[in-house]
C-alpha cells in the first residue's frame, strides 16, 4: 500500500516534468502538418519551410481578384495551401522562376460537380495542375508564349491504397523558360466516393531533386487521403 | 486469523464525540494522496486524450512527439491548469508543514474573503456557491478539450459536440428500442397483472355513515376520534405527536367491520379504496409486491389530491399468516356446539359456559393456557394464508416507509445539483383493517407505528342489538311493540348485526309463508326458534320413549325454573334436531359478566337433574342421554373446585400444571371447621370433605345430586305436567314453560289444564304406564291424557307439530287445520305428522288456501265479459250500417228517379267509413286485451319465480320443493 503510493509519487511528480521539461527543451516539432478542413487529406512539410500567402497563392492560380464572386465560388469549391522553402515565400516559385534550388510544395482539394465527376479520369488527374498527357501538352504548346517546354516522363504509377482511392502519381521534367530544368513530383487522389481530388505537387530543379529525393519522398508519401469513419 | 482486530478507529464511522479533539488546527489538514493527485491526473489525461486525437487526426504521418509538441503549443493552458495545481499542492504541503505558513495564508490572505463569505451568505448557499465555481471549472475544461478535438473555438465547441452525440443518436436509439421492445413484453405482462383487486370509491359514492353502524358505540367513538385526526392532523402534530395511521379492527364476524370503514369513509369525505381479500394472491410471485406498491403509490396521490384516503384491508388476515396477536374473543352466536350428542348439547347452559366448554373441548389437553397473553402458535411461513413471499414484506415497508424522500427528480436530480431532497409531502393515509382472526396476523404489522390501534368490534351491546332490531324491523312491516323487541334483544344475547338482519328476513319469510304481509311476534319467535336449533328432523319417538324424552326435559326445566334464578328458560322442545334429541335451551335477562358460585352450582343442578330425574321416574334406571350432562356437570365442578376457587381448595389446578407441581391433598381451613361453601356437609354436619380433588368433585357432585332428586320428588307434578305439555306440544316457549308450572294460561300454550287434579291423575297413570312399557319394551297401552274441557283453540296454533307450523297466528281467525289441539298420536295420523305448507296464493294476496273450486275461474271470466262488450257493440254498430246501407239500396232501387245519385255515394261512403272505425276499435282493443293478459301472466310468472328463489334460498331443497307445491313425483301437487 505504501510502496504504490509511493511509486504512484513518483510517477506523477517526475512524468509531468519530464514531459514538460523534453517538450520546452527542444520545443519545435520536425514537421508541419497541414490539413484540410474536413480531415480527409494532409500531408507534412518540414518545419523550415514557409507557407505562401494564402490570397498571392489564389490570385496566382487563378489570376481573379480575390474579391470576385467567381473567387470567393471557387474558395467554396477549391482548397489550395503551398509551402515554400525558400526564405521569402511566393506563390510564384511554383514554377521555379526567381528562387534557388528550394523546393516548393503545393496542394490542392478541388470539390467535384457532377459533371465533372462524370468526367473525371487517371488522365485527368494526371492533368489536374500541369499538363501531363501528351494531347494535352500539345495543345499547351499551341499557346503563345507557353513556358513549359520539353516534357521527360521520369516516372508514373497508378495508386490503389485501399478504401477505395484511387490515384497517380507522375513525376516529370520540365523545362520551364527562364527558371531552368524543373522536376515536378504529382500525387492526385480521387476520394473513395468520387466527389474530390487531392493534389500534391512537389516542385525543385532536377538537380535539387536528384540530390534531396528520399525528403521528396517522404513528402509525397505523407500525404494521405482518409475515409472519415461515420 | 490470529492477528489482531483492528483497532476500532480505523474503521467504520467515528463514534460521537471521539474525533479529533483540537477543532482549530495550527497546521492544515494532511492530505490524502489522491486528493493530492487527482487534479494533476485529471490534466495529464487531458493532454494524453488531446495528443491521441491528434495523432488519429495525421494518422500514419505524424510522431509522438511531433504531436505532443503541438498539442504543448496549441493547447497552453493544460500547463498553466498544471502549474497552478501543482503551485497549490505546495502550498498545502507547506501549510502542513508549517504552522506559521498556515496561518499566514488562512487568517492573512484568504481569512478577510472567508469572512465576508461567511457574512454574506449561508453555509448552504457557499455550498451551492462553491459547487457551482467547480462546475464552471470543469465546464470550462471540457469546452477547452472539445475546442481541441474539433478544431473549433471552445464555446462553440460545447454546442457541437452534442451535436454530435446527436448525429450517433440512431445507432443508440437502436439499441434502446430493441431493449425496450424486449423488456416491455415483460413489464407490460406484468403491468397487467398487478391490476386489479383494488377500488377506490370517492366521497360521493359512499353514503354510509357512522349513524349506520349500531350498537358498537365505544368502538364508533374511538375510530371518529381518528377522523378527527385525519382531517386535522395538525392538531396532534404541533404539539409533537403525530398522527395514528393504522387502525385494525377485530371481532366475530358480521358485527360491523366493514360497515365501520365504510362509514368512516362516508363521513370524512375521503376517498376509499378498498382491497380486496383475495388481491394479493397471484398466480405469479412478484405480482403481489407489485401489487402492494401501485396500491400505496394510488394512495399518495389520491392522498395529497383530497388530503387523505382511507384504505380498508378487508380480511386483513389473507395478507399473509405469521404470527399471533392475542386470544380471541368468544365464537359465532348461535354456533353449534360439538359436544352436542346425547339428548341435547349445552342448551341450558349460558352462552358463555358453553363456549367455555366447547373451546376446551376443541383444544384438548395440549390448550394452550387460558389467560397468559398471546399464544406461541405459528403457521409455518405463509402456507395458508394468502399472498406470496414478499408481499407481506412489501406492505410493511410500504407502511412505514411513507416518510421518506420520494421521486427521481426529488432524490437523484435535486442532489446532483446540490439540493438537499426535499422531505416527502405528509400522506395522510388511514390504513384500516379488518378480521376475525387477529391471531393470525403478523406481529411486525401491528406494531405501533404501522398500526396503532387495534379495537374489538365485539358483540353489540343490550341497547345496540335494540338498536339494530328496529333499524332493520323498521324496514319491513311489523306489528312489534317496543317491549318485544327490547325482550327480543334480551333473548338474544350474542346476535350481531348479520344475525340480527338475518332473523328479521327469516321472520318475514315466515310471515310470507303464512300468507301475511305484517311480521308478527309469533312470526319472530319461530323464526329465532328455525335459526337457533335447525329445521326439526321429521322423526316420530315411539311413544315410551317420546315420554322419556319429556320427562328428561321437563326435569331439566322444573330444576331450571326451580334453582336457577340467573337464566330464563327460553324454550323447551322434545323434537330431535341434527344433533341432539331435545332441548331446554336458556338464556340470560341481562348482560352480566361475573359468575357466581350459586349460579354455577344451579348449572350443575340442572345438568344433573336429568339424571336424577330419570332415575327417579323409571325406577332407578336411566338413558345414555344424560352422559352430556355429566360432562358439562363435572367440568364444571372440576372448574369450580379447581379453577375458581368456589370449592373447598383455593389452590388453581391449571397454575399447578403449568408449573408442573402436582397437586397434593387440600389443607383445611384454619378455624374454618370444615369445608365452606357446599362443600360443607348438608345437614350442617362438621365432617371434614374429601381431601383428593377427584374425590372432593365427585363428592360435590353427588351431593348436588341428591338435592337436585329431594328438589325433583318434592316437584314431582310440575315435571309430569311439563313433560305432558311438551308430548303434546313437542316445543314450548319459556313463557309456555312457566304458564305450565304456575297452572295458568301462557300465551301460545294452556297450563291452567294441569290445574286440576284429575287430569292430573290420568297424566300420573299415563306415566305409570309408560314406565311399565319402558320396563318390559311394550307398548304404551294408554292414550295421552286429553284434559276433559277443550279450551279455547286459538292460542295454540303456533305450536303443533313441527317447529314450522302453519296456520292462523295471532287474529288468524280461520284456523281449521292449524289450531289442532286433539291429542296427537303418531301412529294414529301417520300420514300427516310432516309439516304441511300452505301453497302460494294465486297472486300473492292474503293466502286462502283452500278455495272453492269455482272461485278462481271467477276473474278470467269477468275479463272475458269486457274483452266481448266492444264486440257486442261493434256488432250492433255494424247492423246499424248494414241496414242503412240496405235501406239505401232498396231506395234507389224503388226509386231511381225520386233520389240523387249524389247524396246516396254520400251516404254509402259515411256508412263504410263508420264501419271501418269500428272494425279498427274492436281490433284494437282486442290487441289491447290480449297484451294485458300476456303482462299479467308474465308478472305472476317472474312474482313466482321470485318468491321461489327466496325461498329455495331459505331453506332445504326437500321443504322448499314441498313448499312450492312440488311432491317427490316430479309433477306439481294438486292444480
Amino acid at each position: 500500500m505504501e510502496r504504490s503510493k509511493a511509486r504512484l509519487v513518483v510517477i506523477s511528480t517526475a512524468v509531468v516534468p519530464l514531459m514538460a521539461g523534453g517538450l520546452i527543451g527542444c520545443a519545435s516539432p520536425e514537421f508541419t502538418y497541414v490539413r484540410h478542413d474536413d480531415g480527409q487529406t494532409y500531408f507534412k512539410v518540414p518545419v523550415a519551410w514557409r507557407k505562401v500567402d494564402q490570397e498571392a497563392l489564389d490570385r496566382a492560380m487563378t489570376g481573379q481578384d480575390p474579391e470576385s464572386a467567381a473567387a470567393s465560388l471557387r474558395r467554396k469549391l477549391v482548397w489550395s495551401i503551398a509551402y515554400d522553402a525558400n526564405t521569402s515565400p511566393s506563390a510564384g516559385h511554383l514554377l521555379g522562376y526567381g528562387t534557388g534550388d528550394e523546393p516548393f510544395v503545393f496542394a490542392r482539394v478541388d470539390k467535384l460537380l457532377p459533371g465533372q465527376r462524370d468526367a473525371i479520369s487517371l488522365n485527368g488527374m494526371r492533368n489536374s495542375v500541369i499538363p501531363v498527357t501528351e494531347t494535352l501538352r500539345a495543345e499547351y504548346a499551341q499557346l503563345p508564349g507557353y513556358p513549359l517546354t520539353g516534357f521527360e516522363l521520369l516516372a508514373d504509377e497508378v495508386l490503389q491504397p485501399g478504401d477505395g482511392l484511387r490515384g497517380v502519381h507522375v513525376r516529370f521534367n520540365y523545362t520551364v523558360r527562364g527558371a531552368g530544368l524543373q522536376t515536378f513530383d504529382l500525387t492526385s487522389y480521387l476520394a473513395g466516393d468520387g466527389n474530390q481530388i487531392s493534389t500534391l505537387l512537389i516542385r525543385c530543379s532536377a538537380g535539387c531533386y536528384r540530390r534531396r529525393a528520399a525528403e521528396f519522398d517522404g513528402i509525397a508519401q505523407s500525404f494521405k487521403v482518409k475515409r472519415l469513419t461515420g | 486469523m490470529t492477528s489482531p482486530p483492528p483497532s476500532p478507529s480505523s474503521e467504520g464511522l467515528r463514534a460521537p464525540g471521539s474525533g479529533p479533539t483540537d477543532p482549530h488546527p495550527v497546521t492544515r489538514k494532511r492530505m490524502p494522496f489522491w486528493d493530492r493527485a487527482k487534479f494533476v491526473l485529471i490534466l495529464t489525461l487531458v493532454y494524453l486524450i488531446l495528443v491521441w486525437n491528434e495523432m488519429a487526426s495525421y494518422e500514419g504521418i505524424i510522431t509522438v512527439r511531433d504531436a505532443m509538441i503541438r498539442i504543448t503549443v496549441t493547447a497552453p493552458w493544460i500547463f498553466w491548469l498544471l502549474g497552478a495545481e501543482i503551485l497549490r499542492q505546495l502550498h498545502f504541503l507547506a501549510s502542513e508543514r508549517s504552522a506559521g505558513y498556515h496561518r499566514f495564508w488562512t487568517l492573512g490572505v484568504f481569512g478577510g474573503f472567508e469572512r465576508w463569505s461567511h457574512r454574506r451568505f449561508s453555509d448552504w448557499n457557499r455550498f451551492r456557491l462553491a459547487r457551482a465555481v467547480k462546475w464552471v471549472f470543469w465546464i470550462g475544461v471540457l469546452a477547452l478539450v472539445l475546442g481541441e478535438v474539433l478544431k473549433t473555438s471552445p464555446a462553440l465547441a460545447l454546442f457541437q459536440a452534442p451535436a454530435l452525440l446527436w448525429q450517433a443518436l440512431p445507432y443508440v436509439g437502436q439499441l434502446a428500442f430493441a431493449f425496450i421492445f424486449v423488456a416491455f413484453q415483460f413489464l407490460g405482462l406484468f403491468w397487467l397483472l398487478s391490476r386489479g383487486g383494488v377500488e377506490t370509491y370517492f366521497p360521493d359514492d359512499i353514503k354510509t355513515r357512522f349513524t349506520d353502524v349500531w350498537g358498537q358505540d365505544h368502538v364508533v367513538e374511538r375510530v371518529k376520534e381518528n377522523i378527527v385526526f385525519l382531517e386535522r392532523p395538525d392538531e396532534i402534530e404541533e404539539r409533537g405527536g403525530y398522527v395514528p395511521s393504522g387502525l385494525l379492527l377485530w371481532g366475530p364476524p358480521g358485527t360491523g367491520k366493514t360497515l365501520m370503514a365504510e362509514a368512516v369513509a362516508g363521513e370524512t369525505g375521503k376517498p376509499y379504496v378498498f382491497v380486496d381479500p383475495g388481491a394479493f394472491v397471484n398466480m405469479f410471485m412478484g405480482i403481489g409486491i407489485l401489487k402492494v406498491k401501485s396500491l400505496f403509490r394510488k394512495l399518495r396521490k389520491l392522498s395529497l389530491r383530497y388530503g387523505g384516503v382511507i384504505v380498508f384491508f378487508d380480511e386483513a388476515d389473507s395478507l399473509g399468516r405469521r404470527g399471533s396477536l392475542a386470544q380471541q374473543g368468544p365464537r359465532g352466536g348461535f354456533g353449534l356446539s360439538p359436544h352436542s350428542g346425547g339428548c341435547h348439547g349445552f342448551g341450558y347452559l349460558t352462552e358463555d359456559t358453553r363456549s367455555l366448554l366447547a373451546g376446551r373441548g376443541a383444544r384438548g389437553p395440549a390448550a394452550e393456557e387460558p389467560d397468559s397473553g398471546r399464544s406461541r402458535f405459528y403457521m409455518g411461513g405463509n402456507l395458508g394464508g394468502g399472498g406470496d413471499p414478499g408481499t407481506l414484506q412489501a406492505l410493511l415497508t410500504e407502511l412505514s416507509g411513507l416518510k421518506k424522500p420520494r421521486g427521481i427528480v426529488n432524490r437523484h436530480v435535486r442532489r446532483l445539483l446540490g439540493m438537499r431532497p426535499k422531505p416527502p409531502p405528509r400522506y395522510r393515509i388511514l390504513v384500516m383493517m379488518a378480521t376475525n382472526m387477529p391471531n393470525s396476523l403478523d406481529e411486525a404489522l401491528l406494531r405501533p407505528g404501522r398500526i396503532d390501534r387495534i379495537y374489538k368490534v365485539g358483540y353489540p351491546s343490550k341497547a345496540g342489538r335494540v338498536r339494530t332490531y328496529r333499524g332493520y324491523f323498521d324496514k319491513v312491516r311489523h306489528e312489534l311493540t317496543e317491549e318485544q323487541l327490547d325482550k327480543l334483544a334480551t333473548i338474544t344475547p350474542y346476535a350481531t348485526g348479520a344475525t340480527i338482519k338475518d332473523l328479521v328476513n327469516e321472520s318475514l319469510i315466515t310471515a310470507i309463508r303464512d300468507g301475511r304481509e305484517v311480521i308478527t311476534w309469533a312470526d319472530v319467535t319461530r323464526a329465532k326458534r328455525l335459526k337457533q336449533l335447525g329445521p326439526p328432523e321429521d322423526v316420530e319417538y315411539i311413544e315410551r320413549e317420546r315420554h322419556a324424552v319429556a320427562v328428561h326435559e321437563a326435569c331439566h326445566a322444573v330444576a331450571a325454573y326451580r334453582t336457577r334464578y340467573h337464566l330464563e328458560i327460553d324454550i323447551a322442545t322434545i323434537e330431535k334436531g341434527a344433533d341432539y334429541l331435545g332441548m331446554v335451551a336458556s338464556i340470560k335477562p341481562e348482560d352480566q359478566f361475573t359468575r357466581w358460585k350459586s349460579e354455577h352450582e344451579a348449572d350443575i343442578m340442572v345438568s344433573l337433574a336429568s339424571l336424577a330425574g330419570e332415575r327417579m321416574f323409571f325406577a332407578e334406571d336411566n338413558s345414555s342421554g344424560v352422559s352430556g350432562d355429566l360432562y358439562s356437570a363435572t367440568y364444571l365442578t372440576a372448574l369450580m373446585e379447581a379453577h375458581w376457587g368456589m370449592g373447598r381448595g383455593v389452590t388453581s389446578v391449571p397454575a399447578l400444571q403449568e408449573l408442573e407441581i402436582m397437586g397434593g391433598k387440600s389443607m383445611p381451613k384454619p378455624g374454618g371447621g370444615g369445608g365452606i361453601g357446599f362443600t360443607r356437609p348438608p345437614g350442617g354436619g362438621q365432617t371434614p370433605g374429601p381431601d383428593v380433588l377427584g374425590e372432593r368433585i365427585e363428592y360435590n357432585l353427588v351431593r348436588l345430586l341428591d338435592a337436585t332428586e329431594d328438589l325433583l320428588r318434592e316437584h314431582r307434578r310440575e315435571v309430569l305436567c311439563l313433560a305432558h305439555a311438551l308430548e303434546v306440544h313437542k316445543t314450548l316457549n319459556g313463557e309456555d314453560v312457566i304458564a305450565v308450572l304456575e297452572h295458568r294460561q301462557g300465551p301460545l300454550a294452556d297450563g291452567s289444564i294441569y290445574a286440576s287434579d284429575a287430569f292430573y291423575a290420568e297424566i300420573e297413570e299415563y306415566h305409570l304406564e309408560a314406565a311399565r312399557a319402558h320396563r318390559e319394551h311394550s307398548r304404551v297401552e294408554r292414550e295421552l291424557p286429553v284434559p276433559a274441557a277443550q279450551p279455547r283453540l286459538e292460542p295454540a296454533g303456533a305450536l303443533v307439530q313441527g317447529a314450522l307450523v302453519i296456520g292462523g297466528g295471532y287474529g288468524h281467525a280461520h284456523g281449521p287445520r292449524a289450531a289442532v289441539f286433539a291429542p296427537v298420536s303418531a301412529a294414529a295420523h301417520p300420514g300427516t305428522t310432516g309439516p304441511e305448507f300452505v301453497r302460494w296464493g294465486e297472486d300473492g294476496g292474503v293466502s286462502e288456501p283452500p278455495r272453492a273450486g269455482g272461485e278462481p275461474v271467477e276473474t278470467p271470466v269477468r275479463r272475458r265479459r269486457t274483452r266481448v262488450l266492444p264486440v257486442v257493440v261493434a256488432s250492433l254498430v255494424m247492423l246499424a250500417a248494414f241496414t242503412l246501407l240496405g235501406v239505401y239500396l232498396i231506395g234507389a232501387r224503388a226509386g231511381e228517379a225520386a233520389a240523387t245519385t249524389g247524396s246516396g255515394a254520400l251516404l254509402a261512403a259515411l256508412a263504410a267509413a263508420v264501419a271501418a272505425l269500428v272494425a279498427a276499435v274492436v281490433v284494437l282493443m282486442v290487441i289491447k286485451n290480449a297484451q294485458a293478459a300476456r303482462a299479467v301472466a308474465e308478472a305472476q310468472r317472474d312474482r313466482a319465480v321470485e318468491r321461489a328463489q327466496l325461498l329455495a334460498a331459505a331453506m332445504e331443497p326437500g321443504t322448499a320443493m314441498r313448499v312450492l307445491g312440488y311432491d317427490g313425483n316430479g309433477g306439481p301437487r294438486g292444480g
